[in-house]
């Protein structure tokens, strides 16, 4: 609350002078060394051991789309509810969510491994389980992969248009392009809460094909969340330590997006206990199986 | 906060934030629609109580008094009879009474979300609503009360839930038991929110004593005011203990529904045992608590003449939480639905099919239409304009929300899964009379809120004032 008198306002932002100066080359080098050498261990694994990398795979790219989606969230919720306070940072999630693309390619990949991830796409073991029977109409192998490719490519169109408002501020000032923005987030979310439902159920429920949760995707869509106020927290110290933020982004800032994220961990605790907690309660052996074979270890 | 008798000049806004061109509409509007001196806030919001009722209010009066004398009869007659006044048999076990119950208790939700979490997002639009929907939160959370209180059918016996030190064996409270996590949920959420609507109240306690001119009233305004003197230590400490309330109020929000929503979701019962539930429960209590706060604003502001105080822009901002917690609840219902599908169970597909399709459908599809298909006409700010529009939506939203608790309970229970115990239910007249009664003690303490205390936040409103916070502009 602006007017409100125990919120400290800050007279004068300190400008903090760059720490170490512009992000070393050495740093960028690195970086691409960690990269280079994932996909070389990736393309070993795949010969070597391959359900492990299979899964690995799909771990990384659910991890790395998640970030970028997360960061589209933070986006879409901040220009709902009106939130002015995060004008000053805004280019971090709005380039965090344009990595996107490359979450939803490292996904695309992952759907290689659909053969040795999910017992549903075998034709043989579906005939002999009644349950898996009954779900053909919607785990199939094609159905999976054209869903897939179709929330993949909704999400980075959204995600392109809202960053191309956002820069088209930068030469024509005004309140047209937030307005746009307003519309166009308020728009994206009832097709978020459908498509990133239907994902999580396709892409992480449906490795268990016999076992559902109705709060699974609000659980993952929670800890996705908290991921991504993580990773944008930790990218707007270090810019702000670098330079390009430094003054723009005051403590108070930092203090909003921190109380940010640990409401949301709290709410993923909040769920997960929930998810646990009814089916202990319960206790239907169709439902206790995930967390049995998730509490006996490998 | 000191009363300052200089009139400010109409609109002014001495170091705000630069304004965009005149051509667009701006991105929002004052909260404090016409220009507005601290004087005249004090005034404009104590004027209904100092002056005599209209003929209105005790109108308002007489209908739930009525209301609630007819609702006295029928308890009366129930807890002298027994509760085989109801329409209850072995399937439905529970219907009427636990609907009312999860109505209530979901009403109450609205007062807590926009005085707390409002509060701690710095929304700063709460303080025009805040008081009265607090005061919503606690007389709902006493007519949700009632109904499990009644249940018991021998109520004069209700502080058996309590664990205490007894003569009975001693007979333990039964910890594993959902039923007894409410009794604490919803008695520390009464406590909380009582606590913070009283210390919300003592500065505008303390103007009221100020301005009072009977002994009598000073008398009672100088004891609830606690003292209070206004000075720089006494806000200082003041606004830290609101903020401490607000963050502890804040995680109740979610307990009070959450374990409301265990009372079903721990059984093993289909329709009722799935892990959506306590979001899903969450989501909806805040949806029909908003639409119960926006109801009754939208008859307090006209019948008050509030209308500076209560503006389109809170009017707009509650329309957009009701579409918001309103799309949650949509996905949790199309979530259910397509997992019971999914699942390939097939109790859990029959349990949708027949609310769908069975012999309550007609109630499932009062259901959706209200709660999905209504709130959709809030994504038009046309609609969102037209107050009367507004009041009849937000009315057929606490309908909705009403025959979602009833298609829950009762749906659900009425097929066993032995077809030989399939029932099903129909309401006595003593069940709707204890519903009505509910309403009519609702209505009833609302009327005297109105009366005797102010609707309105005066010390925070005034720090909304154009004026008030030309300092810092717009965070």
């Amino acid at each position: 609350m602006a007017g409100h008198p125990l919120h400290p306002v800050v007279a004068a932002p300190p400008l903090n002078p760059p720490a170490f100066g512009p992000l070393p080359a050495r740093w960028a080098r690195g970086l691409l060394l960690a990269a280079a050498v994932g996909v070389a261990f990736t393309l070993l694994g795949w010969g070597v051991a391959h359900t492990r990398t299979a899964a690995g795979l799909l771990l990384a790219a659910n991890y790395t789309l998640g970030m970028g989606l997360a960061a589209l969230c933070f986006l879409v919720l901040v220009n709902v509810t009106g939130g002015r306070w995060a004008t000053a940072l805004r280019r971090v999630p709005e380039a965090l969510a344009g990595t996107l693309w490359l979450g939803g390619v490292l996904v695309l990949l992952s759907f290689t491994g659909i053969g040795v991830l999910y017992e549903w796409s075998h034709a043989d073991v579906v005939a002999g389980d009644p349950l898996l029977q009954a779900k053909q109409g919607w785990l199939d192998v094609g159905g999976f992969v054209f869903r897939g490719a179709v929330f993949l490519a909704v999400w980075w169109l959204f995600a392109a248009a809202l960053r191309r408002h956002s820069l088209r501020q930068d030469e024509a000032p005004g309140p047209a392009p937030s307005r746009r923005r307003l519309v166009l987030s308020a728009a994206f979310l009832p097709v978020l809460a459908v498509t990133f439902s239907l994902a999580t159920f396709d892409w992480l429920m449906s490795l268990a094909p016999h076992w559902f949760s109705t709060v699974f995707a609000l659980y993952n869509f929670a800890g996705m969340f908290t991921a991504g106020l993580g990773a944008l927290l930790v990218l707007t110290i270090v810019l702000r330590r670098l330079g390009p933020l430094a003054g723009l982004v005051r403590d108070d800032h930092l203090h909003d997006l921190g109380k940010l994220a640990f409401g949301f961990a709290t709410f993923w605790a909040y769920l997960w206990f929930c998810q646990y907690m009814l089916i202990w309660y319960s206790n239907i052996p169709e439902e206790t199986t995930w967390y049995v074979a998730r509490g006996a270890g490998a | 906060m000191s009363e300052s008798g200089t009139r400010v000049a109409g609109g002014v806004e001495a170091g705000a934030v630069p304004r965009p061109p005149a051509t667009a509409p701006p991105l929002t509007s004052e909260l404090v629609a016409i220009p507005r001196s601290l004087a005249d806030v004090t005034r404009d919001i104590a004027r209904p109580l100092e002056g005599r009722p209209t003929a209105l209010w005790y109108l308002g009066l007489l209908v739930s008094g009525t209301m609630l004398l007819a609702g006295l009869l029928a308890i009366g007659y129930q807890v002298m009879t027994g509760i085989g006044t109801w329409g209850l048999n072995p399937t439905v076990g529970w219907a009427f009474d636990i609907t009312n119950f999860v109505f209530w208790i979901g009403i109450g939700h609205a007062g807590t979300l926009i005085s707390a979490v409002l509060f701690l997002f710095r929304q700063r639009w709460r303080t025009s609503v805040n008081r009265s929907a607090e005061a919503m939160t606690i007389f709902a959370v006493m007519c949700a009360g009632l109904f499990p209180l009644i249940h018991m059918g021998r109520p004069w016996l209700a502080f058996w839930v309590g664990p205490y030190p007894n003569t009975r064996g001693p007979l333990w409270v039964n910890w594993r038991s959902p039923l007894l996590w409410d009794v604490f949920a919803i008695s520390t959420y009464f406590l909380i929110s009582l606590t913070f609507w009283f210390v919300g109240l003592v500065p505008d306690f303390a103007t009221l004593r100020d301005r009072a001119t009977g002994a009598v009233r000073r008398a009672v305004y100088g004891v609830l005011s606690l003292g209070w003197n206004g000075s720089t230590r006494t806000w200082h400490r003041y606004e830290l203990v609101y903020l401490l309330l607000a963050g502890l109020a804040t995680p109740l929000v979610f307990s009070v529904h959450t374990i409301v929503s265990f009372d079903f979701a721990t059984s093993v019962i289909p329709g009722w045992h799935t892990t959506i539930f306590p979001p899903y429960f969450v989501a909806g209590a805040i949806f029909s608590g908003l639409s119960m706060v926006l109801t009754l604003m939208l008859v307090a502001r006209k019948v008050m003449r509030l209308e500076a105080y209560i503006t389109q822009r809170h009017v707009d901002a509650m329309c957009k939480l009701i579409l918001g917690t309103g799309g949650i609840v949509a996905l949790a219902y199309a979530t259910e639905f397509f997992i019971a599908w999914y699942s390939g169970n097939p109790y859990e597909r029959f349990v949708f099919m027949n609310r769908a399709m069975g012999p309550f459908a007609w109630a499932y599809w009062i259901m959706v239409t209200c709660n999905v298909v209504v709130p959709q006409l809030f994504w038009f700010r046309r609609i969102r304009g037209k107050v009367l529009a507004v009041f009849v939506l937000s009315l057929l939203i606490n309908v909705g929300m009403w025959f979602e608790r009833f298609v829950i309970i009762v749906t659900s229970l009425h097929r066993d899964f032995l077809p030989s115990s399939w029932a099903t239910y129909r309401p006595t007249l003593i069940e709707i009379l204890t519903l009505v009664g509910s309403f009519g003690l609702f209505f009833t303490l609302f009327l005297l809120f109105c009366r005797f205390l102010p609707v309105i936040a005066i010390g925070e409103v005034k720090g909304v004032l154009a004026h008030g916070a030309a300092k810092d502009g717009e965070a």
